[in-house]
Order: structure tokens, then sequence, then C-alpha cells
């Protein structure tokens, strides 16, 4: 009887353990991570975009909204349709056109998003620009520039944002501007994380692929900036190199089966030039 | 007594476990594609509408593996949290003047604050340089598109190459 006793004891404890997972696992860290992600509240998000908004204005400060309602419209509605496939609903996207001949996008907390004429013109499609606006709204998605300022506070970072803007003193302000300078060298002159880079291209092309849209068309686009970049002088280059970036997100689209040839892959090339051109 | 508190940590720990519950989850995208494998290439079984609760059986990568009106499949880990969705966030209008306010006067309040901490010189210029234009921001606030709106648009252009 003892023996039953011992053996039905070890056999629930070794289901135990078995079952348990472990905290070091992967899917241990992703549900930390998750738990982290749940801890963020509405006046968290609140502040979040007033940040965003406050950086918004920075960048409209130096560069100028393209005065063309027509195309203004046209890239909020692809933007908003992909930013709509992206897990924020409490975010309210807004995407605006600048005039300025480098190719480049950008994005700010709180789900201001920018993209130039310069990159427009780079661009040969619609599937092209909703892939970049898709990898611009995962670094909202993700937090990517709040998670930056975090690590270089030691704090949390929606914690230190709040501790920012709640604050009403002339050091509270000191140190706002002194974050605003910070996103605004990330976003202009350093660059992203690889690792958060990388994460942008991997999610970006799955929303786009998740809308209709041909996910290569973010390498293809890589690849026109690139081409146009040389030679030229780049104020934002401390991007991953192209070649790894068009490598990962080859792998994404092959991982997923998003190159097999039943999957939609619209290009809307039609619709862009006379959007965009006309 | 030994034994007592060994077999009831083993229960504990078997009914501890989230393989032995599974586990709740939202979603949080306008609407989810369930697919029949983790890859946005498979199969799409049918398309959840955001708020809608799953159960979760396990996690795949980027993916889930859920339960969903009597159907297993996988949906894509940012459409979802484990939390139920919140309402857009509005700031409100006295908030963006404070913030108005405050940022116009935050020049002065930066440079001395620099240079009480010693920061480098290039970055006192750097935030003299900017100004800041809310109106332009507003001007892109005021242009109102829907998710339905941008999901009927999108689709004018997906579904058209894709019947060609």
């Amino acid at each position: 009887m003892k023996k039953v006793i011992n053996t039905g004891l070890a056999a629930v404890l070794t289901a135990g353990l078995m079952l348990a997972p472990p905290a070091w696992s992967g899917a241990g860290r992703q549900r930390i991570s998750t738990l982290a992600q749940q801890r963020i509240g509405a006046d968290d998000i609140s502040v979040e975009v007033r940040f965003g908004r406050d950086l918004a204005a920075r960048i409209l400060g130096n560069y100028r909204l393209v005065d063309d309602p027509q195309l203004q419209r046209y890239v909020n509605l692809i933007g908003r349709g992909i930013a709509a496939l992206a897990g924020r609903p409490e975010i309210e996207f807004y995407f605006g056109v600048l005039d300025s001949r480098a190719a480049n996008a950008f994005a700010t907390p709180g789900g201001y998003i920018f993209i130039t004429t310069g990159a427009l013109a780079q661009m040969e499609d619609e599937a092209q620009l909703a892939c970049v606006l898709g990898h611009e709204i995962i670094h909202v998605v993700r937090r990517h520039v709040a998670q930056e300022l975090n690590l270089r506070s030691g704090d949390s970072a929606m914690a230190g944002l709040a501790g920012l803007i709640g604050g009403a003193t002339g050091s509270f302000r000191g140190a706002l501007e002194h974050s605003l300078n910070k996103a605004s060298e990330i976003l202009f002159e350093r660059g992203y994380l690889m690792k958060d880079e990388l994460e942008a291209d991997a999610h970006g092309v799955m929303l786009a692929a998740l809308a209709g849209y041909d996910p290569l068309a973010l390498a293809d686009y890589l690849g026109r900036v690139k081409r146009f970049e040389a030679g030229q002088e780049v104020h934002n280059v401390d991007h991953p190199a192209y070649g790894v970036r068009a490598t990962e997100i080859r792998k994404t689209i092959e991982t997923n089966g998003l190159s097999a040839p039943h999957h939609r892959k619209a290009h809307g090339q039609e619709r862009f030039h006379a959007m965009v051109h006309h | 007594m030994k034994k007592r508190c060994l077999w009831l940590a083993g229960a504990l720990l078997i009914l501890g476990s989230p393989w032995c519950y599974g586990f709740e989850l939202y979603v949080h995208s306008s609407q989810a594609p369930l697919f029949s494998e983790p890859a946005a290439g498979a199969r799409q079984i049918v398309h959840i509408t955001r708020g809608t609760r799953l159960e979760g059986v396990a996690e795949l990568g980027q993916w889930f593996k859920v339960i969903y009106g009597g159907h297993e499949g996988y949906v894509y880990k940012l459409m979802v949290k484990r939390t139920k969705p919140l309402d857009k966030t509005v700031i409100r209008k006295e908030q963006i003047e404070d913030l108005e306010q405050s940022a116009r006067r935050r020049p002065s309040a930066y440079s001395s604050t620099a240079a009480a901490r010693g920061l480098r010189q290039h970055q006192d210029d750097f935030a003299s340089q900017h100004e800041m234009d809310y109106q332009a921001v507003e001007r892109m606030e005021s242009i109102q598109v829907s998710d339905e709106e941008a999901k009927d648009f999108i689709k004018q252009e997906t579904q058209d190459e894709e019947g060609h």
C-alpha cells in the first residue's frame, strides 16, 4: 500500500513539474513580457500620445506638410487600414506627407507617422507604401522610442514619461525637452536599435500581407532607396544594412508561406501613381 | 504530514499550469483571421472581430494557438492581448492647451536646466533650433478616416488585383 502511495506521489509531482512552464524558457519570457505590457493603462497611453504629439509638433516645426489634401487623405486611408490590423485600438493613428527630398519615414510615440515626398518618389506602388507605413506603425505599436528613452533613464518607459509630463516645474520642462531631443536623435540622427528595425520589418510586412499586399514590396523599396542614396548626402543612415534587412524580410515571408503562388499579392501600381503623381 | 504536503505541492503545480486551463485572449485588431496553421499564408478559417474573447491554448513564436467557436486554429500574436481592448485615447482640449503653453515656455527652461546639468553645447543648440508647429498637427488630426472606410479602400485594390 505504501509503495502505491509513494508511486502515486511521485507521478503527481513529476506531472506537475513537467506541466509547469519553466520561467527561463522562451514561453516563460514571453509571458513575462506580455504581463509587463498589461500593466500599461489608459493614463500611460494618454502620456504616450501627449509626448508623441509634442514630438510631432517639433517635426512639423522643421518640415512642411505637403499642401495636397488628396495625397494626404490617400496616405491616411492606406495607413489607417494597415494600423487597424495592429493591436492598438486605443491609439488613433495620423499620417502626414512631408515636403522633403530625403527618402525617409518616421513615427512618434502615440501614432503620428510621417513620410516624405522623397520616399514616395522612390516607391513604385501601393504595396511598397503599405509596407513602409506598416513598418512605422510597428515602431509605435511596440513602443520602440519610449523603450529607448527608458533604457537611458533606467526607469520604466511609461512611468518615466508620466513623470516628465505630469510635472509642472521648470526642471520638469527641461527634462521633457531633453527627452524630446533624445527622441529626435533616434528619429533623425542615430536611428533605432537594429533589433527594433528588424522587428518593425518583420511585423510590418506581415500587416501589409494580411491586408492583401505583396510583403516583398518592402525589400524592393529598400533596394531602391539604397540605390538612390548611393552618392547622396544622407542624414539618417544608421539603419541595419540593407542586405541584413532584405534577408530577414525574405525569411519572414518564407516562414509564413507568403511566397506561395496562391497567396494574394496586390501591388496597386495604377492607383498609387494616380494618387501620388497626379 | 510530509506526504500530504508533497501531494498538495504536486496538485498545485498541475492546477497552476496554464496548459491545464488555457488562457483568455481578446482580439485587439479590427479583425483577426483564424489560420489553420501558424503561418499567414495558411488557410483562413474565419475572421474574428475586435473585442471577441478567445481561449488560448499555447504560444508558438509569433502565434497563439486558440479555440474559437468550436474551431482550433492560430492567430497572429500582434492582433490579440490577454486584456480587453481599451477605448480610443482622447486628449482633452484643455490638456492640449496646457501642453502647448508649456512647450512655448520650454526653450529658456531647458537652457538653464541643461546648463545646470552640464549637458553638451550642441544639445543646447539642437533644442533652440526647434520650433513647435501645433497648427500643422491639428491639420493632420483633422483628416477623418474610419477603420471601415480605410478597410474598404484597401480592399478595392487588393481584391481587384486578385480577381485579375
